[in-house]
C-alpha cells in the first residue's frame, strides 16, 4: 500500500514536470516558427467574434488556398460575442495580440484605440485600387481593410409577402405606419418583432431616427452634443422618437415577451411568417433569404412624423480587418491581405455575398431586388441620414441599457435621456475631450 | 518534543505550494491593488497616481451602488437558501431510504455542471411563457407566474433561484458528512431520556453539526459576494443595470476602457468580502473551541 | 413494533416527498438530454417530450463541427495535471502547517485562507505570467489553475491532517524516516479520500471553466471543452439541438469522474472540512 502510493506519487510529479516541460517546448517552437519565417510553416492567429463566423474573410477554402500559396496558416479564434471587445481590449492592453482582428470599424475607434494600438496601411500595395477610401479610414489615415464599401442600411425590415396578402402598401407616414400595424396585428401576425433581450436592438430604430432628424434639421447636431455645446435633454424630438418605439410595444404591435426575445431568434421568426416587421439593418434580409431563397423581404424608411418624407438610417462599414502594431507576425497579416485583395479572390467575395466593390478592378454583381430598391428608392434620391452611432467618440452600451429599463417600464423616455446625458459626460470626461 | 518537532517539519515541503499561490495569485493581486489607485486606461498612454478618486466615483455612481444592494441581495438569499435547503436534504437523506444513494446522486448532479449549462437550460424554461410559468398556471397558481428574468425587481432574485437550484446540493453533501460523524448513541440516548425530535435536533444534531454549519456558512458567503458567472450568463447585468453585481461592473468599467476604476471595484470586493468573512471566521472559530 | 411503524411510515412519507422533489433537478436537465436528439425546428420549441426522431447524428455532428476531440485531450491535460500538482503541493503543505505550532505557521495558514476570500485579478495576471515569459501557453494555465484552487485544497487537508495522531510521524521519525518519507508513507495514504474530494473539485471548477482559456490561450487550438458551445452560436440563430448535444458530451466527463468518486466526497469532506 505504502510502496504504490509512493509509487504513485512521484508518478505524477515526473507526469506534471513531464508534461510542462513538453507544453514549455511546444511553446518555444511556436515563437521560433515565427521568427523564422522563410521555409517554415508560420501560423498567425485571427481573432473576431463567434457571431460573425460567416464573415467571407474567414472561410475554410479561402484559408486553405491561401495556406497552400504561402505556406501560411491562419488559425481562427472565434471569441464569445458577449466578450470580444473585452477579451480584445486585454490582449491589448498587455501586448499579447491576435495578428488580425476582425471588428467594426466605427467600435474600433471607441474601444480599442485605433491610433495607439494599430498599423496604418497607407502604404500597402492595394490601397492604390481603393475607390472609397472613407470606409476604411480614421484620424486621415487607413486603418482597415475590407472589399466592400457597402454600408449596412437601417430601416423597417418586413415582409412583402403579408404586406401583399393584406393589401397593404409601404407606410409613408406616422399614421399609416400604426394603421398598418393594426391591420397586421388583426390578420394574426406580430406586426413588429423586437428583439430587445440583445440591448442593441432597441437601439436601431432610435439610432437612425435620431440621424435623420439632425440631418434634416440641425446637421451640427452631434459635434455639438460631442464638444458639449448641447445637451441629450435639449431635443424634444429625442424624446418624442423614444415614446414612438415604447408605444409600439404598449399598442400591442409587438411580441409579448420583448425584453426575453433576442436577435438571433429573428431570421427564424421571419422564415416562419410569424413577424411582418422589424427595426434593422438590411444585413438581415441578406441572411434570411440565404437560408430560404423564397422569402420576399424589404426594407423602407421609418416614418417618425406625418411628413412623407423617412429617410434611412446608413450605419458605417463594419466587419473590417485590422492589423495591431504589436502582432508577432505582421509581414504574414499583411501578405494575408494582399492575398484577398488580389483581383480573383476580392472578385469572389464581392460576388458571392453580393457586395458593392471597393476595388476600382473588381466589378459589382448585380444587386439582388431588395438592395436595388433602397438604391433606387432612397440612395439615389438621397433619402439617407448617417445614423447616430455614426458620429459617437464613446461606448453607447450604457444608453442600450437605458433603453431596456424603459422597456420594463421603471423609467420614462425623459429619464432615459437624462441618464445617457450624465453617462456621456462622464465617458468623454474619462477620455480627456474638449468641453467636459 | 518541541524543539524537535519544529526540526523535523522543516517548511521545504511548503515552498512549492506558497511559490505557485504567490506568484500567480497573490503577486497579481498586489499590483491590482496598486492600478486601483490610478487612472488606468486602455485609451491613454502613460499611467498616473490618482489617489482615492477611484473609490470616490465607486460611491456616487447609482449603477454601483445598486450592484452592490443586488450583490447583498443574492449573498443573502443563496446563504439562506442553499443552508436550509442542503440541510433539509441532508437529514432527509440520512434516513434509511430505499432511493437513498439514487436521491443524493440526483441532487448533487446540478452542482458539477458548467455554469452555461445552467444558464442556457434555464433561459428559456424562465421567459413569460416559458415552462415555469405554464407549471404554475396548470396547477392553478397563478400568481406564481412572473417576469422571471425581464421585470427589474425579482431578477436578482431569479438567479440566486437558480443559483439555489445548482448548488445546494453540494451543501447537502457537506451537511450529510458532518451528520454522518454524529454518533447514533447521542440520539438513543436521548431518546430514552424522553426528547422529542425537535429536542433531539437543537439539543444534539446543531451543536455537533456546527463545523458542518460554520464550513457551509463560510463557503455561501464568500461565493454568494463574489458571484460573476450566473448573472452574467443569465442576464449580463440586465434588463436595464437591474441585475448588475460588483462582479459584473468590474467586466463594466473594464468594457469601458476604464482600467483603473475595474482594479478598484475589485479591491472593494475584496475588502468587503474580507470584512465580513475574516470577522465572522474568528468567531466562529472561538465558538467551535468554547462549545 | 407501533413506533418502528410510523417510524418506517415516516421514511416513506418522506422518500416520496423526496423523489417529486427530484423532478425539480431532473425536468431541466431532461430538457436539456432530450433537446440533444431532435430537430433544429423541434428543439426550439423548448418541450419537454421524447423527440420524435432520435437524432443520434447530432452528436456526431458536434464532435466533428466542434472539434471536440481536440478540445477534449486540451481540457484532460490542462484539468489533469493542475489536479495533480494542486494535490501534491497543497497535500505537503498542509501537513506541515498542520504539524507545526508556531506563529509562523498560523500566519501562513491565514495567508493561504485569504486566496477563499480575494478575487482574481485576471490583466494583471496576464502581466505576471507574460513577464515570466510563457503567457499564452497551457503551462500558464496549469499553474494558475493550480494556484486558484490552493486555498480551498489547502483548508480541507489540513483540517483533515490535524486529526491524525502525531504519535504516528513520531514513531516514524524515532525509526529514522525522513519528514519526504513520513509525508509520503504515513500522512499519503490517510489522505486519500481528502485526495479523492479534492481531485473531483478541481477537476470540477477547472473542466467547467470558460474565462481563463480565453485569456490565457491565444492560441484555440488550445482551448477546452465548454468554450467549443459557442460554434454553434451563429449571428442570426441557434442550433439548440446542437449546442445541447455539445453541453451533454461536455458533461459526460465530469459526470463520470463525479460518480467514480462519488463515496469519498462525504468521506473527503467529513474528514477535511467537517472535522477540520
Amino acid at each position: 500500500m505504502n510502496q504504490t502510493t509512493r509509487k504513485l506519487s512521484l508518478g505524477a510529479v515526473s507526469a506534471v514536470l513531464a508534461l510542462s516541460l513538453a507544453a514549455c517546448g511546444s511553446n518555444n517552437s511556436n515563437s521560433e516558427s515565427g521568427s523564422t519565417g522563410s521555409g517554415k510553416k508560420v501560423t498567425i492567429e485571427l481573432a473576431l467574434s463567434k457571431s460573425s463566423q460567416d464573415s467571407a474573410f474567414v472561410q475554410q477554402d479561402l484559408l486553405d488556398e491561401f495556406e497552400k500559396q504561402t505556406n501560411i496558416k491562419v488559425n481562427l479564434q472565434l471569441l464569445p460575442a458577449e466578450q470580444t471587445s473585452t477579451v480584445l481590449q486585454t490582449k491589448l492592453a498587455v501586448n499579447e495580440t491576435p495578428d488580425v482582428l476582425q471588428y467594426n470599424l466605427a467600435s474600433a475607434t471607441t474601444d480599442l484605440n485605433l491610433e495607439r494600438n494599430f498599423e496604418t496601411l497607407d502604404d500597402q500595395p492595394w490601397v492604390s485600387r481603393l475607390q472609397n477610401k472613407d470606409v476604411l479610414s480614421a484620424y486621415g489615415h487607413i486603418y482597415s481593410f475590407h472589399v466592400s464599401q457597402d454600408t449596412g442600411m437601417q430601416g423597417v425590415v418586413y415582409n412583402k409577402d403579408i404586406f401583399k396578402e393584406l393589401g397593404l402598401e409601404v407606410p409613408k407616414t406616422y399614421d399609416e405606419f400604426l394603421a398598418a400595424c393594426e391591420k397586421i396585428k388583426a390578420a394574426g401576425y406580430t406586426p413588429i418583432f423586437m428583439p430587445f433581450k440583445d440591448n442593441w436592438a432597441a437601439n436601431v430604430m432610435p439610432g437612425a431616427a435620431f440621424g435623420e432628424y439632425a440631418a434634416k434639421n440641425e446637421p451640427t447636431l452631434f459635434d455639438d452634443l460631442n464638444a458639449n455645446k448641447k445637451k441629450w435633454t435639449d431635443i424634444p424630438a429625442f424624446q418624442t422618437i423614444l415614446d414612438q418605439q415604447y408605444d409600439l410595444y404598449k399598442k400591442g404591435y409587438t411580441n409579448t415577451d420583448v425584453l426575453s426575445d433576442s436577435y438571433d431568434m429573428a431570421a427564424g421568426k421571419f422564415l416562419n411568417k410569424e413577424v411582418a416587421m422589424m427595426f434593422m439593418g438590411d444585413w438581415l434580409i441578406e441572411s434570411v433569404q440565404q437560408q430560404d431563397a423564397n422569402m420576399n423581404l424589404g426594407l423602407f424608411a421609418y416614418p417618425t412624423d406625418n411628413s412623407g418624407d423617412a429617410y434611412l438610417g446608413a450605419s458605417p462599414l463594419g466587419g473590417q480587418l485590422f492589423i495591431p502594431k504589436k502582432a508577432k507576425h505582421i509581414e504574414e497579416a499583411k501578405k494575408f491581405l494582399d492575398f484577398i485583395a488580389t483581383k480573383e479572390v476580392a472578385q469572389e467575395i464581392v460576388n458571392n455575398q453580393s457586395y458593392v466593390s471597393n476595388f476600382s478592378d473588381v466589378t459589382t454583381p448585380e444587386l439582388p431586388a431588395y438592395k436595388q430598391e433602397i438604391l433606387d428608392n432612397y440612395i439615389t434620391p438621397k433619402k439617407v441620414a448617417m445614423t447616430m452611432d455614426a458620429f459617437m467618440l464613446v461606448d453607447r452600451s450604457e444608453l442600450y441599457r437605458s433603453l431596456q429599463d424603459q422597456f420594463t417600464g421603471s423609467i420614462s423616455s425623459q429619464k432615459v435621456l437624462q441618464a445617457w446625458n450624465e453617462k456621456f459626460a462622464e465617458l468623454m470626461k474619462d477620455k480627456g475631450e474638449a468641453g467636459f | 518534543m518541541m524543539t524537535r518537532s519544529k526540526s523535523m517539519y522543516g517548511y521545504y515541503l511548503l515552498w512549492p505550494a506558497l511559490l505557485i499561490y504567490t506568484v500567480f495569485f497573490v503577486l497579481p493581486a498586489i499590483i491590482g491593488l496598486y492600478y486601483s489607485f490610478t487612472d488606468w486606461r486602455l485609451d491613454r498612454i502613460g499611467i498616473k497616481f490618482i489617489g482615492l478618486d477611484n473609490f470616490n466615483k465607486i460611491f456616487t455612481d447609482d449603477t454601483l451602488i445598486l450592484a452592490l444592494k443586488n450583490t447583498f441581495i443574492f449573498a443573502i438569499a443563496t446563504v439562506v437558501g442553499k443552508n436550509v435547503i442542503g440541510l433539509v436534504l441532508a437529514i432527509a437523506l440520512n434516513m434509511r431510504l430505499k432511493s437513498r444513494n439514487f436521491l443524493r446522486a440526483i441532487f448533487y448532479s446540478p452542482s458539477i455542471l458548467s455554469v452555461l449549462v445552467i444558464s442556457i437550460v434555464f433561459t428559456p424554461m424562465l421567459r413569460t411563457e416559458g415552462m415555469v410559468n405554464k407549471f404554475f398556471d396548470a396547477i392553478g397558481l397563478h400568481f406564481l407566474s412572473q417576469a422571471w428574468l425581464t421585470d427589474p425587481h425579482i431578477v436578482i432574485w431569479t438567479v440566486a433561484l437558480v443559483s439555489i437550484w445548482q448548488h445546494a446540493g453540494f451543501q447537502m453533501a457537506i451537511y450529510l458528512a458532518g451528520l454522518q460523524s454524529i454518533s447514533k448513541e447521542y440520539y438513543e440516548a436521548a431518546t430514552i431520556d424522553g426528547a422529542g425530535a425537535w429536542r433531539s435536533f437543537t439539543n444534539i444534531t446543531v451543536p455537533l453539526l456546527l463545523p458542518a454549519i460554520n464550513i457551509n456558512l463560510m463557503l455561501t458567503l464568500i461565493g454568494g459576494l463574489k458571484v460573476f458567472s450566473e448573472v452574467f450568463v443569465l442576464t449580463s447585468g440586465g434588463p436595464g443595470n437591474s441585475s448588475q453585481v460588483i462582479g459584473t461592473i468590474i467586466l463594466r468599467a473594464f468594457g469601458e476602457g476604464n482600467w483603473g476604476l475595474g482594479t478598484a471595484i475589485n479591491t472593494l470586493l475584496f475588502l468587503i468580502v474580507s470584512l465580513i468573512a475574516i470577522p465572522l471566521l474568528v468567531f466562529m472559530r472561538r465558538k467551535e473551541v468554547t462549545e | 413494533m407501533s413506533f418502528s411503524r410510523k417510524l418506517s411510515l415516516r421514511n416513506y412519507l418522506v422518500e416520496i416527498l423526496l423523489l417529486i422533489a427530484c423532478l425539480a433537478i431532473i425536468i431541466p436537465l431532461l430538457l436539456m438530454i432530450f433537446g440533444s436528439f431532435m430537430t433544429s425546428a423541434e428543439v426550439s420549441k423548448f418541450q419537454i417530450r421524447l423527440p420524435d426522431k432520435w437524432m443520434f447524428s447530432n452528436y456526431v455532428t458536434v464532435f466533428k463541427e466542434g472539434g471536440l476531440a481536440r478540445a477534449f485531450l486540451n481540457g484532460i491535460v490542462i484539468t489533469g495535471v493542475s489536479a495533480i500538482l494542486n494535490i501534491i503541493t497543497s497535500s505537503a503543505a498542509a501537513f506541515i502547517l498542520a504539524r507545526r505550532d508556531s506563529k509562523l505557521a498560523s500566519y501562513l495558514y491565514l495567508f493561504f485562507f485569504m486566496g477563499l476570500i480575494a478575487p482574481m485579478s485576471t490583466i494583471t495576471t496576464i502581466k505576471v505570467v507574460q513577464w515570466m515569459g510563457f503567457y499564452g501557453s497551457i503551462t500558464s494555465v496549469i499553474f494558475i489553475y493550480a494556484a486558484l484552487n490552493t486555498a480551498f485544497s489547502i483548508f480541507l487537508y489540513s483540517g483533515f491532517i490535524k486529526s491524525v495522531p502525531r504519535v504516528l510521524d513520531e514513531v516514524a521519525f524515532l525509526e529514522g524516516a525522513s519528514l519526504m518519507g513520513v509525508f509520503f508513507r504515513i500522512i499519503t495514504p490517510l489522505i486519500i479520500p481528502v485526495n479523492a474530494t479534492v481531485a473531483i473539485m478541481v477537476f470540477m471548477s477547472v473542466w467547467n471553466d470558460i474565462t481563463i482559456p480565453l485569456y490565457f490561450l491565444t492560441d484555440s487550438s488550445t482551448w477546452t471543452m465548454p468554450l467549443s458551445i459557442y460554434n454553434f452560436y451563429g449571428k442570426y440563430s441557434r442550433d439548440w439541438n446542437l449546442i445541447f448535444a455539445d453541453l451533454v458530451m461536455t458533461s459526460i466527463p465530469v459526470l463520470i469522474l463525479y460518480l467514480a468518486g462519488q463515496k469519498y466526497i462525504v468521506s473527503g469532506l467529513t474528514a477535511g472540512a467537517v472535522k477540520g
